[in-house]
């Protein structure tokens, strides 16, 4: 077990190493002009274009502006971010609360109504509501992400101006980053909470619900699905049958002997459906333009930030590391049947 | 009379013989019958091909005709019905802009434009070879038969949409057509060697399964050279689709060759002085073949989906050329969309081919799998 978690996180500078190296060998593609021009935000400048280019070496072979930039993050230095305006460092570690909020307030609806609906769908197996959860996550799947996220922006903002965009009202806003309002962890609901100003809790959960929403549509199938199929395989066991052959009552059976151990893969895929909700917010953040890891990263990439995209490419390569090594772990400590190698 | 005998003897054979025996074909084919829905996918299928192969023929309208006064124009009303009575054949009227804030369009009913097959259109060459003329539906000049509407420089959605099928239908063809051979040599090459071979060529696929993929495909795409043309363009979203797809492949034909390679046809095939590379080309491989098709059906949803998500951030397939999903980020902010919802149409068409690949597809898995099968 702990050769098997060492050897996966040995992976992880090797996965940073994998994509920095492939991200610079595809800057080679690129004219130095062009990267020079991400600097540039008025036309005066564009006399000082092949100042920018010789300052920042754009023009040196390839190998040598990575090596450049690989000494730089061994001292902790992950370069400037020319779109988020900070270090990348400090881009980073302000954006990823909020993306870590959004995953909580998708992941939470994605497991209940998840595991709910599943199990529903394998107790009444071929009826409606297996058919219907079926059309539903089908449907769900088949469309980008992004047409979705339109839809519901069309139906609680546009329709009903329920869930506005954004991460809070201007008002809201202006009180979080004045000195009255103390900032714990980054994450404004909880901060709210710990403030007790629940007018802004409430406001930061509107403005929460709308991408939420979306993440969840997207991203509920595969949980609705193997949580029928855990349940179809548990529900055919003969210790489930001699539960009801006991007498027990139906809900009992299931509620009790059945779901508990259909929800052992479930469980592990949760970890799985975290790294993918945090990977998937890039495009949910985009349109209801709340100010995320995913955003930015979108953003950065767009505006050929490089520092930007490396740095957070490699921090959510090392996220979904962790996440998949944290849920091979817990497969093991939810099924003592399995054994890692 | 020795051969008298004989040939006796054959047809008594053929006579008392099982009446016929099947290959895995059409073993497979008699499996697939007996799903109706996955029969059903495959025809869409069938028919979204036929719109890929005949798209000049059957779009009203050339992919970059522009009607620059009828922009924003909603679908055109096919009418059966007006003041002078009913008509068998639909035909429409005749438009003009009103309002272009509102984009609204005041219809002239004085006189009746009919629909017509077979019409005289825009000049094309079908393959880039044959030249026609002739297009599936259309109507006179002044009248225009905009079935799904029209963009904001007036171009007929439904004939872009015709001609995005080619790119939206082939990209995940072509990303499997790269994906499949790879991920094949590769899992079984590492597969049958094992060992340390097996570990080092699973960690670098590991490596690569651990890219976090949407992320990198949007550097990928925002990094490609601008200058190329749109259909080199396509080509690169292509290779890069492959690239981040090979490894979790080679990963599961390398679990399977594990299990194959100690069957005895695999020995026979060995002590038979076979070389490596011929043994896993021609004796495993072939083995893998039915898990490889269901793969790929299922695989080729995920790359419509993954060009559509690029184009959102305009790093897709891009303009002059159309696809499903740069045709729907027309439709990607509020208030256009709110005044013009017929510019979700296209998400129609991706919805019909994601659904139809995947029911497709686990169908042809039940049909492929001989445990799955029922006599």
């Amino acid at each position: 077990m702990a050769a098997y978690i060492a050897r996966r996180l040995v992976m992880l500078p090797l996965v940073a190493f994998g994509v920095t190296v492939l991200i610079f060998a595809l800057l080679s593609f690129l004219d130095p002009a062009v990267r020079a021009g991400a600097f540039i935000t008025n036309p005066n400048q564009l006399k000082a274009i092949d100042s920018i280019i010789r300052t920042y070496g754009l023009d040196r072979p390839i190998y040598e502006q990575y090596w450049t930039w690989l000494r730089e993050v061994f001292r902790g230095n992950l370069g400037w971010s020319q779109t988020a305006r900070m270090p990348v460092r400090e881009a980073i570690a302000a954006f990823f609360p909020g993306t870590l909020e959004l995953t909580f307030y998708a992941f939470v609806p994605i497991m209940l109504i998840g595991v709910w609906l599943g199990t529903a769908a394998a107790v009444h197996r071929d009826r409606l509501v297996d058919h219907l959860s079926r059309i539903f996550s089908i449907s769900f799947r088949s469309l980008p992400s992004f047409v979705w996220g339109l839809l519901v922006l069309m139906v609680f903002y546009g329709r009903l101006s329920w869930f506005p965009p954004g991460r809070l009202s201007l008002d809201a806003d202006l009180f979080v980053r004045s000195g009255q309002f103390h900032a714990y962890t980054g994450l404004v609901t909880l901060d709210a909470l710990l403030n007790g100003q629940l007018w802004i809790f409430a406001d930061a959960l509107r403005h929460i619900a709308g991408p939420a929403i979306t993440l969840t549509m997207v991203s509920i199938a595969l949980l609705v699905r193997l949580m029928r199929s855990s349940m179809l395989e548990v529900l055919n066991q003969d210790y489930v049958r001699t539960a009801r052959s006991k007498g027990l009552a139906e809900p009992v059976v299931i509620d009790k002997h059945a779901r508990r151990n259909a929800l052992i893969p479930v469980i592990t895929l949760s970890s799985y459906t975290i790294v993918s909700l945090l990977g998937g917010v890039v495009i949910t953040e985009t349109i209801f333009n709340f100010p995320g890891i995913g955003r930015w990263g979108a953003f950065a990439a767009q505006q050929l930030d490089i520092p930007g995209v490396t740095g957070f490419t490699m921090f959510v390569a090392a996220l979904t590391v962790l996440g998949n090594l944290a849920a091979d772990v817990l497969y093991v400590f939810f099924d003592p049947r399995i054994r890692l190698r | 009379m020795a051969q008298e005998a004989i040939r006796r003897g054959q047809r008594a054979r053929a006579e008392t013989a099982p009446p016929q025996i099947r290959t895995p074909a059409q073993l497979a084919w008699r499996q697939l019958r007996k799903h109706p829905m996955a029969l059903a996918g495959g025809a869409v299928l069938a028919v979204l091909y036929l719109v890929v192969a005949l798209a000049e023929f059957i779009a009203p309208y050339s992919l970059d005709f522009a009607d620059r006064e009828r922009f924003y124009h909603p679908p055109t009303v096919l009418r059966f019905w007006d003041a002078r009575g009913f008509s068998l054949r639909p035909f429409v009227y005749v438009t003009t802009l009103e309002d272009p804030q509102l984009r609204t369009y005041r219809v002239d009913p004085t006189r009746r434009y009919y629909v017509r097959f077979f019409v005289h259109g825009e000049p094309y060459r079908m393959f880039g070879l044959l030249p026609g003329s002739r297009h599936l539906v259309g109507v006179d000049a002044p009248g225009r038969l905009f079935l799904m509407g029209t963009d904001q420089s007036g171009r007929d959605q439904f004939s872009r949409i015709v001609y995005g099928s080619r790119v939206s239908m082939t990209i995940g063809l072509l990303s499997a057509m790269i994906t499949i051979p790879l991920g094949m040599v590769y899992g079984g090459v590492a597969g049958y060697y094992g060992g340390r071979v097996d570990n080092l060529m699973m960690r670098l696929a590991e490596i690569i399964m651990s890219f976090p993929g949407f992320y990198l495909l949007l550097t990928l795409a925002a990094v490609l050279p601008t200058g190329v043309g749109c259909t080199t363009h396509f080509y690169l979203i292509t290779f890069i689709l492959a690239f981040l797809g090979w490894a979790g492949f080679s990963r599961m034909i390398r679990g399977m060759v594990l299990s194959i390679k100690e069957r005895e046809f695999v020995q026979a095939a060995r002590a038979a002085g076979l070389g490596d590379f011929r043994v896993i080309v021609r004796h495993i491989l072939p083995n893998t073949a039915s898990q490889v098709i269901v793969v790929a059906t299922l695989g080729i949803p995920g790359a419509i989906l993954g060009e559509s998500s690029l184009s959102f951030f305009g790093f897709g397939v891009r303009e002059p050329c159309a696809s499903w999903g740069n045709l729907l980020t027309a439709a990607s902010n509020l208030p256009t969309l709110i005044l013009s919802p017929w510019l979700l149409f296209p998400g129609l068409f991706i919805i019909a081919a994601v659904v139809a690949f995947n029911i497709f597809g686990d169908g042809l898995r039940d049909a492929l799998d001989p445990r799955a099968r029922t006599s």
